[in-house]
């Protein structure tokens, strides 16, 4: 484990985010509010320069947690720790520099870009609107970009607009804006998904090289789990606001322990037709997060599920040296 | 026997910037009772062959040539009313957003009685519950669900309706267009298990359209790989996977990470081709390793390789 020895980048503690529901004629009667409860009790920490999947169904929670840790929404409980510093105590100019070094790019690139803003332009944005620099050295470090995400030569980009660009090459400007104010963590909620299965490959190779190059880490959120397998150091499976298993990479696909990533495993299809791990499958669909089970969330529809799992929330275990699972088949009352 | 028999088919759109061939010559055969899987990338035309084969394209667009031969019958030549006796009774078509394709305001068991009505049976509305019932059941939705409006369905609920639908008037053949793209994982699979059943037990030909060559691995007996409006590479699905002929098909099998196989990631150079003016010979030679001059210049015909069927110079 060459990262355990590096400096820790992103601590997360026991965040909680919940979103009040509109209140029904009951709710009023009954003088209550509800919540829907997206991250409840979520904790991990990210050493620096690591890539950390973080995968789920939608409805997981995991975006909520990328859009709290780049303060875009506030948690309701817990803490998220930046080099040490809690974010949310962060006042004025100070939470301005964290925001330059936390980006974070989305799902479409069609949808994240500006159809009338000159790819250079929008690329060039964070720096015009930090003043940082002259206007040369602005664009000049804008065409530095541009070449490191691959969009060579970049003259010939710069003066290009969104429509003119394939689905790859978007997500590839959407990247290059992200990392024009030189970011130490780079959070990319679902980056492959709306692209190309050819561009796909160039995209996950493109997140390696500039963690490798720039020593960047990566927080990246996918339902995908062949993408997190090819990429990720650390994976982390969220199941209804909560984390039910988080390992390393090869130990959680070797040896997976929660039914729940058992199931996602298995379900993922393989070419040659047989499943990637012991076959596991759940009842129905992920229900809704308003109302979610008593106990252990996947309860009703886990095969293994015993009395003690409707009963009794699964506390966290540690199991080896860093794999951790909360459910009930493994606790050793 | 065949079921369906496209031949040479060239299919265009009129868009702003002119006019843009989607699918340009495509001739692809589906047995009776097959599952044959249509993969390609957006703009490789596999969509606008579904939309073609149940005659649903849309206005600006044109069949510039080729015929669709159905059970005998050429399907361009059918005038509206057969085309509407087809729809549903012979071929059916299942899309990628089930809540797109079913009505919000409508409950479930409405959408099977106008099913029934426009086709002409003259079931009571007791009956038609009865066999809708029955079917939801068989598609593992619960037949209580017949009562409930679209949105108080899950997704995969809701693409369940829409599948139990498309069989409802027992069609020869059913196709299915990327019908699993905007379900979770574990959604996905269940949806590709009930596909299985299906096909076992109704003797459905299905053609499943999609960009997920792991599905296509699971479910379908034969492959066929589009690029750029034209079939790369026709074959039974094992032997495609495992010995792929088409630089393309090989691409696309590397380019996808595999849990347990190698990390490093090979994905396809360069991007894909601007449909409005495609390249030149064959239309993967930009992006292709394997490309040569004859390549630029000449395009390659679908050949017969053994049971294979590839168009590439060099295959």
């Amino acid at each position: 484990m060459s990262h355990a020895t590096m400096h820790e980048i992103l601590r997360v503690e026991n965040l909680k985010v919940y979103f009040p529901l509109k209140r029904t004629i009951e709710d009023i009667v009954a003088r209550r509010q509800r919540f829907l409860k997206a991250v409840d009790n979520v904790s991990f920490n990210m050493p620096e320069g690591a890539i950390m999947a973080l995968v789920g169904e939608s409805g997981s929670g995991k975006t909520t947690i990328a859009r709290t840790v780049v303060g875009l929404v506030e948690p309701t409980d817990g803490h998220v720790y930046f080099r040490g510093r809690d974010i949310f105590s962060l006042k004025g100019e100070e939470f301005k520099v964290y925001r330059r070094k936390v980006q974070m790019i989305f799902q479409d690139p069609a949808v994240s870009l500006n159809p009338r803003m000159k790819i250079g332009d929008q690329v060039k944005y964070p720096l015009d609107v930090n003043k940082i620099g002259t206007r040369e050295e602005r664009v000049e470090k804008t065409m530095k970009v541009l070449k490191d995400v691959g969009l060579s030569p970049p003259e010939d980009f710069y003066n290009r607009y969104p429509h003119q660009l394939s689905g790859g090459q978007k997500q590839r400007v959407a990247i290059a804006r992200a990392l024009v104010l030189e970011p130490e963590l780079l959070i990319a909620d679902e980056p492959i998904s709306n692209i190309d299965v050819s561009a796909r490959a160039q995209i996950l190779n493109l997140l390696q090289q500039l963690r490798d190059r720039l020593h960047l880490s990566i927080l990246y959120i996918t339902h995908d789990l062949s993408s997190a397998w090819a990429i990720s150091d650390q994976v982390a499976v969220m199941y209804l606001g909560k984390i039910v298993e988080m390992a390393p990479t090869s130990e959680i696909f070797s040896n997976p322990l929660h039914p729940y990533t058992q199931a996602l495993i298995s379900a993922v299809p393989s070419l040659n037709g047989f499943p990637l791990a012991r076959k596991t499958k759940l009842r129905g669909e992920i229900p809704s997060p308003v109302n979610p089970p008593s106990g252990c969330r996947l309860h009703p529809r886990c095969p293994f599920a015993m009395p003690a799992c409707r009963e009794k929330e699964p506390e966290i275990i540690t199991l080896g040296r860093d794999h951790i699972v909360a459910c009930h088949l493994y606790s050793k009352s | 026997m065949t079921l369906l028999e496209i031949r040479n088919l060239k299919v265009s759109y009129n868009t702003r910037r002119g006019k843009v061939e989607a699918l340009s010559g495509v001739s692809l055969d589906v047995e009776q009772g097959e599952v044959l899987g249509v993969v390609g990338e957006s703009g490789s035309g596999k969509s606008t062959l579904g939309l073609a084969i149940m005659r649903l394209l849309p206005r600006y667009s044109q069949i510039e040539q080729g015929k669709i031969f159905f059970d005998g019958r050429d399907i361009l030549k059918l005038d509206d009313e057969a085309l509407r006796e087809m729809r549903g009774k012979e071929i059916s078509i299942v899309f990628q957003d089930p809540y797109s394709s079913l009505n919000p305001v409508r409950k479930i068991v409405d959408h099977f009685i106008e099913l029934f009505a426009e086709h002409g049976y003259a079931y009571e509305k007791e009956e038609i519950e009865k066999i809708a019932s029955q079917l939801l059941e068989k598609m593992g939705v619960p037949p209580e669900k017949l009562h409930d409006y679209p949105h108080q369905l899950s997704g995969g609920q809701r693409q369940r309706v829409a599948i139990a639908l498309g069989l409802a008037l027992n069609p020869k053949l059913l196709i299915a267009d990327e019908i699993t793209t905007a379900l979770d994982a574990l959604v996905e699979a269940q949806i590709v298990e009930l596909l299985k059943e299906i096909k076992k037990e109704y003797m459905t030909s299905i053609m499943f359209i999609t960009h997920n060559m792991g599905l296509v691995a699971q479910l379908a007996d034969r492959i066929a790989i589009m690029y750029a409006g034209k079939l790369v590479e026709v074959g039974k699905t094992r032997e495609v996977i495992e010995k792929p002929l088409h630089p393309y098909t090989k691409a696309l099998l590397s380019a996808v990470p595999r849990i347990g196989g190698s990390k490093a990631l090979q994905p396809i150079p360069g991007e894909p081709p601007d449909m409005r003016k495609p390249p030149s010979g064959c239309r993967f030679h930009p992006r292709c390793p394997l490309a040569t001059d004859l390549c630029v210049r000449e395009i390659p015909v679908l050949r017969n390789i053994g049971d294979r069927y590839v168009a590439c110079h060099y295959a």
